[in-house]
């Protein structure tokens, strides 16, 4: 056979194969198909009898046309793709646009850095404002709450009506409990508390102030704290027992680990020492009671009050506690509670008492007893502060209502091109929505971070601890998210429609300052109300400054400065010679007066007696206070009329009492014109009880919320009635004179503790609750203004970007830069006006509603407010002025250019 | 020669057709329709392949690659069950063409050309 007929199957479909695999409809599978089909041909022609060739040639011509085969294959791989694509395409579909409005969204907001920052700081700080405020209000609404028994735990309160006034105190006697416990069936337990301060000793030479509780022995039932050590049903059984808190034993012994150890009591001389017991986590900062150690009551009272005191109804220094079976049975007890006052306490007529009950978890917000355990908030202020934090938030969400209105303006060209080549009008609303949905992210994220970066500074405004765990977690998880939403489709739905319906060939034409003369309303009137929402505050924060520092630095009419007072406890009364004392204190140099009394100022509210003046006709309620002759002195009383009782005479006793001061307000009340000599009668008898030698200048007693009552010092023949010495210091002796007496004290009352408080101190105190207020509106109104100057910021750009071929327009027509920015800032002026005038009037009648409450109190002055208006009008002329400058100097070639 | 349009429609129900007689590949399908229709109907391997791809991404065939000797595997194809389906619709379909022609041309009807 000649070379060239020599045939080879293989070779021939190899070079088939190699014209076909270049066309690109053929996969691999498809060629090696159509190769098998080929070779399955050929072989069964073979068989038939043809010659390899030509069986194979025939075979060849059987596929049919190349083209025709590409046509066709094509046209299935094609077919498969599409019906590939549909199904996936189905959920691809939304991906693929959220994806594209997310890039156009971000490209968008690059673009525009400025006024995104702005979006998103004046939106951040609002909502900042609003979790900080909500973690706030939240910690105030949960004191007591951690007690697992917070919903069975009632404290018994009682109210003490004499002379047709009636007051309330929050301690009671110290019979209340066990009798309590004996004869009310619903009652599981019942246990008594209190609080006092003294100073204690790990056994070192160091004396230590802590803040001491003494209860029942069943007071953890009450109260179930977490023992880390120690066991809560018998850590105060045994007498002389003492359960610390962990922070107190690493205090005193440096580890945690100090049951057994020994503490010694020197203020508390009666006891020998103290063994710790148990160990229990800290006392939570939402608690309305502190402590750092609690010891048994029978180990920190004196034994004479622990042990008489189980039928004493008629003196009061125990807080009681009462925990219920069953939640439910609250109104029954209460229900029964007179039957205390019928049984056991009906001996002394003209005084009536009543017991009633409180939830412990109202205690903070709501109570506002005498003799609370520590100074309460307020439920008013949580409400105010949840109030303002949401205002702010409205503010934030506002500026960005407004700015991305104005951002929408800005790009509504590009808007017109798109329209006019159909995108709907629902893609352009998803734009929108895409982007607000970044930026207010954004802004969460952020605020999210100001919230917590300034968590400390609102703890210091606040005055306490707050607890930022659980709240962190509800906000991540849903409360953002859910915010978020919000915010997006609130603020971010009006822009988008509002620009979605204009009509594309206005917009080309770029007359969009009067076509959306509309949209321009809206944001004006927005403004106006940012900026009388801050207004608003900003009156608050004045006239409520105004008011505490004059309550603060008001004259009260005593000098309370370098005053400490001394409590002496009940059960020492009479037992001791207050001359003694004095003269042992008075051996310090730096003690230069000393003074007893029955009650010091700022303690007693209450009206408790009722003389009948001479030449008046009925009894009139005073405030009535048993002194020694040098307590006026020590207090720095004026003397306005007649002499002080430190110049008394023998011959001024007749009667019980023997001789009296009174006060301007008494003499006013009582009628007289010449108040020396006069004298007072008992109410039951009409008998003299002594005569008045002296007027005392008004002073304050308590805050100045409160009137200046009557007010009667007798001189008192005995100590008996003496519970309180005052001791003035000479200036920066305090920290030598203290130990002093403290030592004095021991010395002379072994076994009484020596506490003290200074005068000015217990003043403060009284206007803690207002300061809080304060400081914490205060920031708020900085913030608000803030934000409305932000959103001003925004909207004078835009304004002034609008009218950028009108600006250039004038210029060439000869206005100066002064005249352009004086008409551009005439506007907003306008607008500033409009808010002042709005909430002047409304924050002027707040404020006077609030002041009501006041019993010395400021006058709203033009003053505030007209400063308030100015400070914000300032602000505001500042930032238009700045924009319109910017405006007005810009070339006028080229914004007439500026298409 | 039938004329192509038809070739064309008759393509998919003869290939179903064929195939519910069992499993079967490209060059069997050939050879079975040209004897069947007495070479009538003449397929080429370029225009019946890509049907049978068709008609396996629409799921109406499956197919299987089996060892068949020097050279590639060769590609099975059986009907799955919505390929009987789609076979019983075809012969639905083309019945009541058949029966309408039929009416129109049967016994009594005359042909106008």
């Amino acid at each position: 056979m000649p070379y060239r007929d020599r045939f080879d199957l293989d070779r021939a479909v190899a070079a088939w194969r190699h014209v076909y695999a270049r066309r690109r409809a053929f996969l691999d599978e498809d060629l090696d198909e159509l190769e098998r089909h080929l070779r399955d041909h050929t072989d069964s022609l073979v068989r038939e009898g043809l010659s390899e060739r030509a069986a194979f040639e025939s075979a060849l011509r059987g596929l049919g046309d190349l083209e025709e085969g590409v046509d066709e294959y094509g046209k299935v791989y094609w077919a498969k793709i599409r019906r590939r694509g549909r199904i996936r395409s189905e959920l691809g579909q939304r991906a693929a646009f959220l994806a594209s409005y997310l890039k156009v969204a971000l490209r968008n907001v690059r673009r525009e850095k400025g006024y995104a920052a702005i979006h998103v700081s004046g939106l951040a700080i609002g909502l900042a404002c609003f979790l900080l405020m909500s973690l706030y209000a939240q910690h105030e609404l949960s004191y007591d709450r951690h007690f697992a028994t917070s919903g069975r735990l009632y404290r018994v309160f009682m109210e003490e009506t004499s002379d047709g006034r009636t007051v309330g105190r929050a301690v009671t006697p110290p019979a209340l409990s066990p009798t309590l416990k004996r004869d009310f069936d619903v009652v599981a337990d019942a246990v008594r508390f209190g609080l006092t301060r003294t100073s204690l000793s790990p056994g070192e030479p160091r004396f230590t102030e802590v803040d001491v509780a003494w209860g029942d022995s069943t007071f953890f039932e009450a109260f179930p704290f977490r023992f880390a050590a120690g066991d809560a049903r018998s850590a105060l059984r045994r007498p002389n027992s003492a359960v610390l808190t962990a922070s107190t034993a690493r205090r005193f012994f440096g580890t945690d680990d100090a049951i057994g150890r020994h503490i010694q009591t020197p203020g508390l001389r009666f006891a020998a020492g103290l063994t710790v017991t148990g160990i229990i986590e800290d006392v939570p900062s939402t608690t309305h009671f502190t402590f750092d150690l609690i010891a048994p009551r029978s180990t920190i009272l004196p034994p004479e009050m622990a042990q008489s005191a189980d039928d004493q109804w008629w003196f009061y220094g125990d807080y009681t506690y009462v925990l219920l079976r069953d939640a439910a049975s609250a109104p029954l007890l209460a229900e029964q509670l007179p039957l205390l006052s019928e049984r056991y306490l009906s001996d002394r007529p003209g005084i009536s008492i009543q017991f009633g009950l409180q939830q412990v978890t109202d205690i903070h917000l709501h109570s506002r007893l005498d003799r609370e355990i520590g100074p309460n908030g307020r439920a008013k202020h949580v409400y105010l502060f949840g109030g303002v934090g949401l205002l702010v938030l409205i503010l934030g969400c506002i500026n960005f209502m407004n700015l991305a209105t104005a951002r929408a303006a800005r790009r509504a060209r590009e808007v017109g091109v798109r329209k006019t080549i159909g995108a709907r009008r629902i893609q352009l609303v998803g734009q929108f929505l895409t982007e607000s949905f970044v930026i207010v992210s954004a802004s969460a994220i952020m605020g999210l971070l100001l919230a917590i970066a300034a968590l400390p500074a609102l703890e210091g405004l606040a005055d306490t601890e707050l607890d930022v765990q659980g709240p962190i977690v509800f906000w991540i998880l849903g409360g953002l998210p859910l915010l978020i939403a919000g915010v997006v489709l609130t603020s971010g739905f009006y822009p988008a429609f509002v620009l979605s319906g204009f009509r594309p060939t206005i917009v080309l034409k770029g007359r969009m300052a009067t076509s959306s003369s509309g949209v321009l309303l809206v944001q004006k009137g927005l403004v106006v109300l940012q900026f009388a929402c801050s207004i608003g505050l900003l009156i608050g924060t004045a006239g409520v400054y105004h008011q505490i520092t004059y309550m603060r630095e008001a004259d009260l009419g005593l000098d309370e400065e370098h005053v400490v007072v001394l409590s002496i406890p009940n059960n020492f009364r009479g037992k001791f010679e207050p001359e003694t004392v004095r003269q042992a204190f008075l051996q310090h140099e730096g003690v230069r007066k000393v003074g007893f009394s029955r009650f010091a100022p700022t303690e007693n509210i209450f009206a408790n007696g009722s003389p009948i003046p001479e030449a008046f006709e009925r009894e009139v309620p005073v405030y009535w206070h048993t002194s020694d002759r040098h307590y006026q002195d020590a207090l720095g009383l004026r003397i306005v009329a007649g002499r002080g009782f430190s110049d008394a005479a023998a011959s001024d006793s007749v009667g019980a009492y023997g001789s009296f001061l009174v006060n301007e307000t008494a003499v006013r009340r009582f009628g007289w014109t010449d108040p020396i000599g006069k004298a007072l009668l008992n109410p039951f008898n009409r008998e003299p009880m002594g005569r008045v030698i002296g007027v005392v200048g008004d002073f304050h007693l308590t805050s100045l919320a409160e009137p200046i009552e009557p007010l009667v010092y007798a001189l008192a023949r005995d100590a008996g009635s003496f519970r309180r010495i005052a001791v003035r210091l000479q200036p920066g002796s305090a920290a030598s004179a203290l130990p002093f007496m403290e030592r004095q004290w021991t010395h002379l009352m072994p076994d009484a503790p020596f506490s003290h408080y200074f005068l000015d101190d217990a003043f403060d105190a009284l206007y803690r609750a207002e300061e809080r207020l304060n400081r914490i509106v205060a920031v708020f109104a900085g913030l608000a203004i803030f934000v409305a100057a932000l959103g001003l910021i925004g909207l004078a750009a835009y304004a002034a970007e609008q009218r950028t071929k009108e600006i250039g327009i004038r210029r060439v027509l000869g206005a100066t830069v002064a005249d352009i920015a004086a008409l551009l800032a005439s506007e907003f002026v306008a607008l500033v006006v409009v808010a002042f005038l709005i909430s002047a009037p409304a924050a002027y009648v707040l404020l006077q509603r609030w002041l009501a409450g006041y019993a010395y109190k400021i006058d709203v002055g033009v003053g505030i407010i007209a400063a308030s208006g100015g400070a914000v009008l300032a602000v505001a002329l500042l930032i238009v002025g700045y924009r319109s400058v910017r405006a007005a100097l810009v070339n006028p070639v080229a914004s007439l250019r500026h298409e | 020669m039938l004329p192509k349009p038809l070739l064309a429609a008759s393509f998919e129900p003869l290939v179903l057709a064929l195939l519910a007689r069992g499993e079967s590949y490209g060059y069997e399908l050939i050879q079975q329709i040209e004897k069947v229709s007495d070479g009538q109907i003449s397929w080429s391997a370029n225009r019946l392949y890509p049907l049978l791809h068709d008609l396996e991404n629409r799921g109406l065939l499956r197919a299987t690659w089996l060892d068949a000797g020097p050279g590639p595997d060769r590609k099975y194809y059986r009907l799955t069950a919505k390929g009987e389906k789609a076979l019983s619709q075809a012969r639905r379909d083309w019945r009541e063409v058949h029966q309408l022609l039929v009416r129109l041309w049967g016994p009594a009807a005359t042909p106008t050309t």
